[in-house]
């Protein structure tokens, strides 16, 4: 291993190359994947923020809220359910709202009874707002937004980030997210007790698959956590396949590349391995040091490829659904340091093949 | 070039490496740009398609058809304004229908089948002519719906009559039935027979107008609404922006990537020979033969891989139409092979510095080590 | 007991009429302080030999014993092992690792098979290192020392792990006659000093007086064997 390390100190220029070709295909990964989260949580913020809940649909919905209508039969049922602390209602609509500076927006429109590690209880008069307003539109607590066709005023509560589904979104109470929808779009309200979704809070230390599980056992019932619900996403389920792909496909790139730098330099290194072979190196010892100079390249390029991302990222226009998030960073680390391994043990072949007699004459 | 051939031949592992890894790159982008461009048109066929020149909106909807209804009134007074020669009502709403048994989100869009609300081309069949008749495109990412085939939405139940390729609305299957369907769809899910307002009207302009002025005109001259041509009211699609952006960002990226990956191919390949080149040299090669018979390499290694690329793309596409559902489209692709070849001759100015460094005289010292 | 002995060790290269028989039946003992210069004509077989001893080829058929260990059948992980514990191979064309300074071309072999480098290493590579006039080189890397200095640090990588038996190829063949002297002057020294034994295969006629004994070979028969004309020291 030393002989692999030191020749990359003494020589670096040897790898500049792959180097290089590594540092871009590690930027493609981190804007990719930046861009596959971007896009995901930026429109799945109200599902995060029932982690630690259970969210309840109607079975035949597929897991999708526009579809889904639960009756209060149901939400009762579900509440003599042991694991289950409470259960509140859940809705959405999609409305507009014009903010103080009177630009209109998309927006999201919430009715929710149940407060969760992210959402503060339902405000009795007011909205939760999210903080893509308060970037965009400077929408601070104390504002008035006018919300829907119908012009219905509500008064933002608080601010909580991390809320948006696609377009920012807007959380009332159920009661008033009735109020707004029978005013302005009211083929689109639910009968009397009956609701899209339904939210569980379990009891303390519940296991939260073992209570979907329960749950989902009652019929017409489908209960998932939130990362269920969001895998259950049309839009997300595409965005995902696509570019989980495109990742998929750039990691067998980075395979070959190092697959094929370390196959042409131990060309050119049969001589040098020879020698060494000759003088009592095992081929054990020579993939080590080849394998050591393919994790310390790819950990170079790492650390290149993500501050060339993080300053590409930056200058991208602001709206760009792009992303950083550490756990994708650590799997492209992962994933390029093992891919890079793999890549270099292509070699193996080649090294066994090299006969120290050809160190002699 | 007799020596270019000629290591091809000897080295033919090597060479058909680099030229399976550039197929590699190119199968990256091309998968990239196929699978990219379904999830766009996904979102944006339905207007891209469409037979009106111009789109009009709410104004209060912000461009957004979703949140679009425009007021009855509107309809005579966009129809009665200068250089519009036909107005369509176009209705869209996202319903869940049944076909075969099975549950399926549908959209609908209702409108007039002579008028601008159906897409410009129709891929087989016809256009839906009455009650109970629909026109069907997929949005790719789901199981195709063929002629002949029922969707059965609110009760009504609606024959698929023709198929229209990539004019589907957010990415859902999408079904362009008359208004008067439409609206009998919309009041059957209310359960009462709610006034039903179209979504968007589409336009289309006298012969000569130019649609962009046309869209102007009606939005200065109409109150409450909000006009553009298509091309304008597609980039307007809300997410669209981003999305297309996104998917440039990442184009320029993966050329970038093809580029530099090619190039330091070339490199490695040129400093590994370098001991060959400097014998040529020594032996009184021209550096241009030298320069020649490295760029031929290059040629010969990224058509090749271009071409495999390409056929492999187009079977994985194929055999995951079910996951992705795209297809190559034939000028991309020979845009994008073009600009692969030429992008890879660029990368090789690496190699031929590299090659135009070589001292012949080298040739005379020790390679010992 | 010898250092190395051979008998009946016959290698052939290819096969049905392309053959060609590099070792002829050879018999051959080394005594553990023994140093043997091996001469012969070009493709005569000398290299075959040296590379059978060494472990770098297994005879066709055969006895090898180094250490009275038999050799033909190690498998190749035993063989490096052998190589590197056993044997210290000089090479004509010096092949020092291009990227290692002197010490670390010495310490190179220690680190194989999972081995650290620790200080007494350290501290013998430096000794070898004094001891061959390199006092003030272990830190230049091979670009950076004559020819008559890479040799040196040749020599001192096969006898870095203190082998029985050092095998030397043609030590001369690239340096001039006043280099080659010191050289061999050198070898000598360090082999005799240490009582280990050696085989030296050479064209070189100034050579020939270094060793104890001297063996011919042609055509891959050892043909005569005799007492070597001088000694110098």
């Amino acid at each position: 291993m030393m002989i692999g390390i030191k020749e990359l100190l003494r020589q670096p220029g040897r790898f500049a190359s792959v180097g290089v070709a590594l540092t871009v295909l590690v930027v493609l990964l981190t804007v990719l994947g930046g861009f596959l989260d971007g896009l995901e949580l930026n429109q799945t913020g109200p599902y995060r923020a029932h982690e630690g809940r259970l969210l309840v649909f109607s079975e035949q919905s597929e897991n999708l809220i526009q579809r889904s209508e639960l009756n209060k039969a149901q939400a009762t049922q579900l509440a003599e359910v042991d694991g289950v602390a409470a259960v509140g209602a859940l809705n959405q609509i999609a409305s507009t709202a014009s903010a103080s500076d009177g630009e209109i927006l998309d927006i999201v429109l919430f009715g929710y009874d149940l407060a969760t590690d992210v959402l503060p209880p339902p405000p009795s008069d007011g909205a939760v707002a999210d903080d893509a307003m308060a970037e965009s539109n400077d929408v601070a607590a104390g504002d008035t937004l006018i919300v829907g066709a119908n012009s219905e005023p509500v008064i933002v509560a608080s601010v909580v980030g991390d809320l948006s589904q696609g377009s920012p979104t807007v959380w009332v109470s159920t009661n008033r997210w009735r109020e707004i929808v029978e005013v302005s779009n009211p083929a689109a309200l639910p009968p009397e007790d009956v609701n899209q979704a339904l939210v569980i809070e379990p009891v303390p230390d519940a296991d939260l698959d073992l209570l979907a599980a329960d749950l989902s056992s009652i019929d017409g019932i489908s209960a998932v956590t939130a990362s269920g619900a969001i895998d259950s996403l049309p839009v997300v389920q595409q965005q995902s396949t696509t570019f989980e792909g495109i990742i998929g496909l750039t990691y067998v790139v980075t395979l070959l590349v190092v697959a094929l730098f370390f196959a042409l330099i131990t060309l050119e290194r049969i001589g040098l391995y020879a020698v060494l072979k000759a003088v009592g190196a095992g081929t054990k010892d020579l993939m080590a040091g080849i394998s050591a100079q393919a994790v310390c390249v790819s950990a170079v390029a790492l650390i290149l490829g993500f501050g060339i991302s993080l300053i590409f990222i930056n200058v991208l226009p602001a709206d760009l659904p792009v992303r950083l998030v550490p756990s994708r960073l650590g799997q492209i680390a992962v994933g390029v340091v093992f891919t890079s391994i793999i890549g270099s043990l292509f070699s193996l072949r080649r090294v066994l093949r090299i006969d120290p007699a050809e160190a002699i004459g | 070039m007799y020596v270019a051939f000629k290591e091809i031949r000897r080295s033919l592992g090597r060479f058909t490496l680099l030229s399976l890894a550039v197929a590699l790159l190119v199968i990256l982008l091309l998968f990239f740009q196929a699978v990219a461009g379904t999830l766009t048109s996904g979102l944006t066929g339905g207007l891209e398609s469409s037979s009106a020149d111009v789109l009009v909106y709410d104004v209060r909807a912000r461009l957004n058809p979703a949140n679009s209804l425009i007021p009855a009134p509107v309809i005579t007074q966009v129809s009665e304004s200068p250089d519009v020669a036909a107005v369509s009502p176009i209705g869209l709403s996202v319903f869940t229908g049944t076909t075969d048994g099975d549950e399926i989100d549908v959209q609908l869009v209702g409108g007039d089948p002579t008028g601008p609300s159906v897409p410009a081309e129709i891929a087989d069949g016809r256009l839906p002519q009455g009650p109970g008749e629909g026109l069907f495109s997929g949005s790719g990412f789901d199981n195709p719906i063929e002629i002949g085939q029922t969707v059965s939405v609110e009760g009504i139940d609606f024959e698929v009559v023709g198929t229209a390729d990539d004019a589907a609305f957010n990415l859902l299957p999408t079904l362009y039935v008359t208004f008067e369907d439409f609206t009998s769809a919309s009041q059957n899910r209310a359960g009462i027979p709610i006034e039903v307002a179209p979504s968007l009207l589409g336009v289309i302009v006298v012969d000569g107008a130019d649609p962009a002025e046309v869209a102007e005109q009606l939005t200065q001259s109409i109150v409450g609404i909000e006009a553009l041509e298509r091309p304008a009211a597609v980039d307007a699609l809300p997410g669209v922006g981003q999305i297309t952006q996104s998917f440039n960002i990442l184009y320029v990226l993966l050329y970038i990537v093809v580029a530099i990956v090619t190039g330091v191919f070339f490199l490695i390949l040129t400093v590994q020979k370098q001991d060959a080149l400097v014998l040529l040299r020594a032996i009184g090669t021209g550096s241009r033969d030298v320069v020649t018979s490295v760029l031929i390499q290059v040629l010969v290694v990224v058509g090749a891989g271009a071409v495999i690329g390409t056929v492999v793309t187009a079977g994985l596409l194929q055999l995951t139409r079910d996951v992705f559902g795209a297809s190559l489209d034939s000028t991309t692709t020979t845009l994008s092979v073009a600009a692969i070849v030429v992008l890879g001759l660029l990368a090789s100015v690496g190699a031929v510095r590299r090659v135009l460094a070589i001292d012949p005289m080298q040739a005379t010292r020790s390679g010992a080590i | 007991m010898p250092a190395l002995e051979m008998s009946q060790v016959r290698k052939v290269y290819g096969a049905d009429d392309q053959q060609v028989v590099a070792l002829n039946d050879v018999d051959l003992t080394v005594d553990d302080d023994e140093m043997l210069i091996l001469v012969g004509p070009s493709g005569s077989g000398k290299t075959t030999l040296l590379t059978v001893a060494g472990a770098l080829l297994r005879p066709t058929s055969g006895s090898v014993k180094v250490g009275g260990v038999e050799i033909t059948d190690l498998d190749d992980k035993e063989a490096a092992r052998f190589r590197r514990d056993q044997v210290g191979f000089v090479f004509q064309s010096v092949n020092l690792v291009p990227f290692l300074t002197a010490r670390e071309n010495l310490l190179v072999v220690r680190q194989f098979g999972g081995s650290k480098i620790d200080g007494a290493a350290k501290k013998r590579a430096d000794q070898l290192l004094d001891e061959l006039g390199l006092g003030g080189r272990g830190d230049n890397l091979p670009s950076q020392l004559s020819g008559g200095q890479k040799q040196r640090v040749a020599i001192g990588r096969a006898l870095m792990n203190e082998p029985p038996l050092v095998l030397v190829d043609e030590p001369t063949s690239a340096l001039d006659s006043e280099l080659g002297k010191q050289v061999m002057d050198l070898l000598r020294s360090e082999i005799k000093g240490r009582g280990v034994a050696a085989i030296i295969v050479t064209h070189d006629d100034r050579v020939l007086g270094y060793g104890d004994r001297q063996v011919q070979m042609v055509d891959g028969v050892l043909s005569s064997a005799a007492p070597a004309t001088a000694t110098t020291t």
